[in-house]
């Protein structure tokens, strides 16, 4: 018998080699360390640009439709359908329980209209922070929603698994859906139920409301460059979060920032926290070594603590998980020497700190 | 006649406790029979409700900090030296003028804090308000149905 020699084809060679290159990444992590590929860098052009061109569209474009929201609170997970509808460049949102104008955003209350925003942003702030820093897109054909054709773009964490998947209608370009996820759970969700055809809701612009007229005495927020004592607004939340700008209110400041996909807001008010007036709905917890309350709305997940005479509150579009490095990037309460502890003892039946 | 005057000290043991049996009946036996007593029982009670309803009060900025640089820069002699400085002319005089000094600017300091300062107050965030400012504050540079319809659903935190 002959020998026979084993000589590799070239094609087997290419497959070792492809097989050796993946086993290696595979083993190296590379994916994991945000080794970005072109195709990837593609999809995230794309998805940055379907983004943009929704909040354009939400602007321009007239529809009427239900939406349905849901959220995960208690365990639970909450369901309730509201109207949308965008007429002559006014969005009403639930029967005018929320209102659009332009910057100005309205909420109806008992008493009549209040101004929850005057529209006054990038002022004195930074622009949003580029949202492919923390995110990687993937961008593909996506379900139908609300009998509509539409593009998924899926937004996944560079350090962690899916954070969002979005639906832009292929007609309009609006945002048509929006989940959010938790460790592959649904969070929030925003989806469009019905959608009527522009047509259909541009024959609607003969009647689109009257405009809302904010009751007086609403105080309107201002942007500040400036953040005074006692209060802080610290540039960076973790690692993911940039501050993008600073407004004064009537009670306190608030500070806004983003990841370029998810915001969240930080109002500050002076004082000592008033814990028996809070919602009962709330859960008490420690969140980085603070006694803090939490909440899980449809808006957002919510804490508010207190650290030496200042009531925090954060609104955060992002996972009740990621509160805990928010919390922690602000003050912690000082420790008394022990003349203070002492002089508290004594002074305990008065109540005086 | 003297048991006749209510007094206030006796009324204050009893809302306490601190009384004994004998005391507590004396004391319960009065407030049964006079109505002065019942009124001053009112009084008392009323002032211990003013009292505990005092909001929380916050120290000055720096008074812990001063009162303990005032302590730590009076001399503090152990027993033992202070026996022996006691000895000499005018060491326990000069030794009781600093305690004198230190607890009268301590008491000084305390009661302008307590009295002349403003107290911290009470702070009731607006949970829900904060909820719907922030989506509109968001909606205005994000997408804004996405932003505007979870605080238009018809749920409320419960007060």
């Amino acid at each position: 018998m002959t020998p026979v020699a084993r000589v590799a084809s070239p094609v087997s060679r290419a497959a070792g080699f492809l097989v050796l290159t993946v086993a290696v990444a595979w083993l190296t992590g590379l994916p994991a360390a945000g080794a970005v590929s072109a195709a990837d860098r593609h999809d995230d052009q794309a998805a940055v640009a379907l983004l943009r061109a929704a909040r354009a569209a939400a602007a321009a474009t007239d529809f009427a439709g239900v939406v349905v929201v849901e959220w995960r609170s208690g365990g639970q997970l909450h369901r309730e359908r509201v109207t949308a509808r965008e007429s002559a460049g006014v969005l009403d949102v639930g029967g005018r329980r929320m209102v659009a104008v332009g910057g100005r955003r309205f909420v109806r209350e008992a008493r009549g209209f209040e101004l929850l925003w005057a529209g006054e942003t990038g002022g004195s702030g930074r622009p949003l922070p580029p949202v492919t820093t923390r995110y990687r897109f993937t961008v593909r054909p996506g379900m139908s929603v609300a009998g509509r054709a539409t593009t998924e773009v899926v937004a996944r964490r560079v350090h962690g698994g899916v954070a969002e998947r979005l639906a832009i209608d292929a007609q309009t370009g609006l945002l048509v859906a929006r989940e959010e996820l938790d460790a592959g759970h649904v969070l929030r969700s925003v989806v469009f139920e019905s959608f009527s055809d522009p047509p259909h809701a541009a024959s609607e612009r003969a009647r689109p409301g009257a405009l809302p007229e904010a009751t007086a005495g609403t105080l309107p927020a201002r942007p500040i460059t400036r953040v005074g004592a006692p209060y802080r607004a610290p540039t960076r939340l973790g690692r993911d979060f940039s501050l993008v700008e600073v407004y004064r209110r009537a009670e306190g400041i608030q500070a806004f920032y983003s990841d370029g996909l998810v915001a969240l807001s930080v109002f500050e008010r002076s004082g000592e926290l008033a814990w028996d007036s809070l919602p009962r709905d709330g859960r008490l917890v420690d969140l980085a070594g603070r006694r803090a309350v939490l909440y899980d709305t449809p808006g957002g997940a919510v804490a508010v603590w207190e650290v030496d005479g200042v009531v925090y509150t954060c609104v955060s579009e992002g996972t009740a998980s990621e509160l805990g490095t928010i919390v922690a990037a602000f003050p912690r309460a000082r420790t008394p020497s022990m003349l203070e502890r002492a002089v508290r003892f004594v002074t305990g039946p008065l109540r005086w700190r | 006649m003297t048991e006749d005057v209510p007094g206030q000290d006796a009324i204050s043991a009893y809302l306490d406790g601190e009384l004994d049996d004998r005391e507590r009946d004396a004391v319960a036996a009065r407030l049964a029979a006079t109505a002065e007593w019942r009124a001053v029982m009112a009084e008392v009670r009323e002032a211990r409700a003013l009292v505990r309803a005092l909001p929380a009060r916050d120290a000055p900025p720096g008074l812990w900090r001063f009162l303990e640089g005032t302590l730590a820069s009076t001399p503090v002699q152990p027993v033992g030296a202070a026996r022996t400085s006691a000895a000499r002319p005018g060491g326990s005089r000069a030794r009781r003028g600093a305690v004198r000094t230190v607890a009268a600017v301590a008491v000084a300091a305390a009661i302008g804090a307590f009295v002349l300062l403003p107290g911290r107050s009470s702070t009731r965030p607006p949970v829900a308000t904060f909820v719907e400012t922030h989506a509109a504050r968001s909606s205005v540079s994000e997408e804004p149905v996405s932003q505007l319809a979870p605080v238009a659903v018809p749920v409320r935190l419960r007060r």
